[in-house]
């Protein structure tokens, strides 16, 4: 007796064949997800669901950063105690950075600075910057 | 932790009016983060300029925090508003500010010299996404849940402890 394949069991085959590649497909997108919702930034890692990505008119990779990874460090006059102060209350200070002081500390402005770029009097601070021991 | 928001952008306002306030809480109260928002003009967002003009003129007044929790919490209706004007005047009023100084600002200059400042550090570093945050020089973009920014915070906080 020839072999035949059933039209049914043929059909029954195409659906599971598709039913595997739209699974995949799922999968497929939800690892995509959560590698977009990583909280390290890569050039193709967008955060699509929790930002919004400037328009670039040339491609800048938004993790480029002066001196490169780890080059944020914050410097600051010593304080009185010597050590990073306690944030007071009122936490928001809406003052500058180079103003916010804890009580008794000297009148020396506190440097931060992201690798070579000095952002001291650059937005807002709420805290002190650390000292670099 | 430094955050480079524009007030115009809605997850930013996400970020600051929620995210933001456990962060603060956790870390920045108890003494372990320092926080740096930088709120500068990405230009994509409907009246975010001038959102931006209402908060550095209430800066000059020493409330720029209050404002900038108004501006977030009220975005909905600025954005829309064809001059927001009146309602950041409004807003100013609420606050206690000095109205004939908070309208002198306002209206004297297109862009405030603290939100240039803001603009060129942000094209400097590249900031593409907004919100954008540096974490102890790591970058992280976007207003991602609370648990991922513990995990940075805390693993930022282990290198620090670690070069000790």
């Amino acid at each position: 007796m020839p072999f035949r394949i059933s039209p049914l069991f043929a059909a029954a085959c195409l659906l599971v064949a598709a039913g595997c590649s739209a699974a995949d497909d799922r999968a497929g997108t939800a690892s995509a997800r959560s590698d977009t919702a990583r909280p390290v930034a890569r050039p193709d890692a967008r955060a699509d669901t929790h930002a919004t990505v400037i328009p670039a008119q040339q491609p800048v990779a938004a993790h480029t950063l002066p001196g490169g990874a780890g080059v944020a460090s914050a410097t600051a006059s010593r304080t009185g105690t010597g050590n990073v102060a306690p944030v007071k209350s009122p936490l928001r200070d809406s003052s500058r950075a180079t103003t916010a002081r804890p009580e008794g500390a000297p009148d020396a402005p506190r440097r931060v600075m992201l690798g070579n770029l000095d952002l001291t009097g650059v937005g807002y601070d709420v805290g002190i910057p650390p000292l670099r021991s | 932790m430094i955050d480079f928001s524009d007030f115009g952008c809605p997850y930013c306002g996400q970020f600051s009016l929620e995210t933001y306030r456990v962060i603060e809480r956790e870390y920045v109260r108890t003494g372990k983060v320092f926080f740096k928002y930088v709120p500068f003009i990405v230009g994509m967002f409907p009246n975010g300029d001038r959102a931006a003009l209402a908060g550095e003129c209430a800066g000059d007044q020493g409330q720029f925090w209050p404002m900038q929790a108004r501006l977030y919490a009220r975005q909905a209706e600025w954005r829309k508003a064809s001059d927001p004007a009146a309602l950041f005047k409004a807003s100013a009023s609420e606050l206690g500010l000095d109205a004939t100084s908070f309208s002198a600002c306002y209206a004297r200059q297109k862009v405030h010299p603290r939100t240039q400042r803001a603009n060129q550090v942000a094209s400097t570093i590249g900031v593409r996404v907004t919100p954008s945050f540096v974490v102890n020089g790591r970058p992280v973009q976007g207003a991602l849940p609370l648990a991922d920014f513990r995990r940075v915070i805390e693993a930022a906080l282990l290198l620090v402890e670690a070069r000790r």
